[in-house]
């Protein structure tokens, strides 16, 4: 019986990390010169530039990146392939800048197209590693059903995307785009971003907490409550165009609530008191898991308000969740993951023969709890512009994550260094 | 619908259960309408691990049956029964060897009543008995499948029906040596190195460096820490010592480490969440 898993090589694992940092810093530059977009519709080419990148070259990157690493830990087996692995980060990587390209300008022809082709290739690719590398598993856990899971979700999501950019040259789609936009996004807020952050999440933060013990009782019905949601509201959709959409988010947020009570539950009987900077913002990254489900009650529809009104708060409860709690969590987790991936490629090797340092000295925590004040300033600047239609705040807000994102670029690319010179 | 094996498979008392099962699931009702011994068989985690241990004859005596009621069952769905051998490897209940005078009892019956596999408490037991010890299993069987395992691993055995529904049978081991090297749990595993594995007893492990143990408890620390440490005392520990690690996962990384420097290891993981390493220097 083979029990260890092989590592990752760390030339799959890190060029993701520094593509998310770099898309993170593109993305909050771009916010900069978008406040006008935040006054308008969401169907705004930039506001499609910016939730795109946010998504794909920040999130999703990163997301590839450490998955690659982290699954061998969970699952205990090897990654199926480093060789895929490294294909599908030039696909994901060649059609997020062409997707960003074709939306700013609005080029829906051909770059559109082949952005979305070169996407949808790259989840396909995606899919197939985790397939391979989740059958390999000895023992099934709760967590490889919700990374498994998210990744179908992923295609499913890309897939919507794919015909959508196709519907804007030839027209075949029986709705409107707003329609099928509602969908996509939704398959990939909580079908792969959501479900995928549980996942990871119950593995890892009691790993860090040094939990010894949770129930995962609330993780199984959190499982059934997000998927169950997800399918009746995909079915309803496309197929039955209820009044009762809003059941199914209730579904689905329901099922984060109980994975923020698991949380909880792991930070109650925590074995270590004191939490690094990275730790808190993660906390705090699962907390506002909560807002967006708040905002649905009112982005659904229940509530009459104003047109205006309506659209402020879609920017809102968009925010809350790509600069909300999906960039909370990067924010603090790259600073629980890198240090670690980077001693182990650097240092491992030499412990017990030489003094190394611990993954902590790596970095500067004392840098990362500024970067996590900065952000938290200005997400909030943000929320209020979108809200109010502040230029006033939306431009504070927006020189604020720039500031974030230039100490995170410093930080992440400080500790590649360290894994790349010998 | 009765689906009729083409040609009729030739079945005798040494037939395994699994492979009728395998020929024809409409084996599982037909035994299990037998008697209310066999119900066991329609739990599907039950029927993996029982059936595969268990022929005709076997199955006749745990039911308190003959192996024809069997056959006349089987006939009907199709197989040809052979009335060769009686029952092979069957067990005599005969007269009571010299037993060990001290034993650990272990009663699984509620533990089956529950559908649950009790093979790996047991396994857990043995490999943790005392010396001079024996266990005893309290069931409402006699335990056929695990007496030829048990046996290859160097345990006699013994069994006495105490009742209708009541069965105590005594495993203890065939002499000091042999049980040392031979009671082996399944679950562990030791790797001298990559390419050669070989299955030996944690405990027996742990009693062969026994005074020359030096032990660490990892589960606090915040990875990588734990790893560190465990790598920087086998910097400092003598030849002749080893060192037992409490830990709460298997450690993935540290393993390939330990090869790398000429290190052997066992594993054991008697809950979830704990995890035992014996790191031994490699001969």
């Amino acid at each position: 019986m083979e029990i260890t898993a092989k590592p990752t090589g760390k030339e799959v694992v890190l060029p993701h990390y520094a593509f998310a940092a770099l898309s993170f810093l593109a993305l909050t530059i771009l916010l900069l010169f978008s406040g006008d977009a935040f006054v308008g519709h969401y169907f705004h080419p930039k506001l499609l530039t910016l939730t795109h990148l946010a998504v794909l070259g920040w999130a999703t990157m990163i997301i590839f990146g450490s998955l690659y690493q982290l699954l061998p830990v969970v699952l205990q087996v090897s990654l199926y392939s480093d060789k895929l692995a490294k294909i599908t980060f030039y696909f994901l990587a060649a059609g997020t800048l062409l997707l960003s390209y074709a939306f700013w300008n609005f080029a829906i022809g051909l770059p559109l197209h082949l952005a979305a082709c070169f996407l949808v290739i790259a989840f396909v690719l995606f899919d197939i590693n985790l397939f391979y590398t989740t059958r390999r598993a000895k023992t099934w856990t709760i967590e490889a059903d919700f990374i498994l899971t998210s990744g179908f979700w992923l295609l499913a999501t890309g897939i919507i995307g794919l015909l959508m950019a196709i519907n804007f040259s030839y027209p075949f789609l029986k709705e409107s785009h707003l329609h099928y936009l509602k969908l996509h996004a939704h398959l990939g807020i909580a079908g792969w971003f959501i479900l995928l952050i549980i996942g990871v999440g119950a593995k890892l933060l009691p790993m860090f907490l040094l939990t010894h013990h949770v129930a995962i009782k609330k993780l199984q019905v959190t499982y059934y409550l997000v998927n169950g949601g997800l399918l009746l509201f995909a079915v309803d959709h496309l197929f039955w165009h209820t009044p009762y959409q809003i059941i199914y988010g209730l579904l689905v947020g329901t099922g984060l609530l109980l994975f923020v009570l698991f949380v909880a539950e792991a930070y109650r009987s925590r074995v270590r008191r004191e939490q690094d900077a990275g730790m808190q913002q993660s906390l705090v990254g699962v907390g506002l898991m909560l807002l967006p489900v708040l905002l649905l009650a009112v982005v659904s529809g229940q509530i009459e308000l104003s047109e205006k009104l309506q659209l402020q708060l879609y920017l809102v409860y968009g925010l809350t969740i790509f600069m909300g709690f999906i960039t909370t969590l990067i924010l603090g987790q790259t600073f629980k993951t890198l240090p670690f991936i980077v001693w182990m490629h650097r240092y491992q090797h030499l412990v017990g023969k030489q003094t190394v340092p611990q993954p902590k000295d790596l970095y500067s925590d004392k840098w990362v709890k500024v970067q996590n004040i900065v952000y938290g300033a200005g997400f909030v600047s943000l929320l209020l512009g979108a809200g109010f239609a502040s230029q006033r705040w939306l431009l504070l807000g927006s020189i604020l994550l720039v500031l974030t994102a230039l100490l995170y670029v410093v930080q992440v690319f400080r500790l590649l260094w360290q894994a790349i010179v010998k | 619908m009765i689906t009729v094996p083409v040609p009729p498979m030739k079945i005798n008392a040494a037939t395994k259960i699994s492979a009728l099962i395998k020929a024809n699931p409409e084996v599982i009702e037909a035994i299990a309408s037998i008697n209310r011994h066999f119900t066991k068989l329609r739990n599907p985690v039950l029927r993996k691990i029982l059936a595969s241990r268990v022929t005709i004859a076997d199955a006749a005596r745990i039911g308190g049956t003959d192996v024809k009621v069997f056959f006349d069952k089987l006939q009907q769905l199709g197989f040809e029964p052979e009335y060769i051998s009686a029952a092979p490897g069957a067990t005599t209940l005969a007269e009571r060897p010299n037993l060990p005078a001290h034993n650990v009892t272990l009663d699984v019956r509620e533990s089956l009543q529950k559908g649950l596999d009790p093979f790996n408490d047991i396994m857990n037991r043995l490999a943790q008995l005392p010396a001079q010890h024996g266990l005893l299993l309290i069931n409402t069987f006699e335990p056929t499948p695990l007496i030829p395992i048990l046996k290859k691993k160097g345990y006699r055995h013994f069994t006495e029906q105490k009742g209708p529904e009541l069965f105590h049978t005594y495993f203890y081991p065939y002499g000091e040596a042999s049980a040392l090297n031979s009671n082996a749990a399944e679950t562990v595993t030791t790797a001298i190195d990559a390419e050669t594995k070989v299955e030996t007893s944690f405990e027996s492990l742990v009693q062969r460096y026994d005074g020359r143990l030096v032990e660490i408890d990892v589960r606090q620390l915040e990875m990588p820490l734990p790893m560190m440490t465990i790598l920087e005392t086998l910097t400092q520990l003598q030849p002749s010592q080893a060192l037992l690690v409490a830990h709460r996962r298997v450690p993935q990384y540290l393993l390939p480490q330990l090869r790398e420097r000429g290190f052997a290891y066992a594993i054991t993981e008697p809950a979830p969440d704990q995890v035992q390493l014996l790191l031994y220097k490699d001969e």
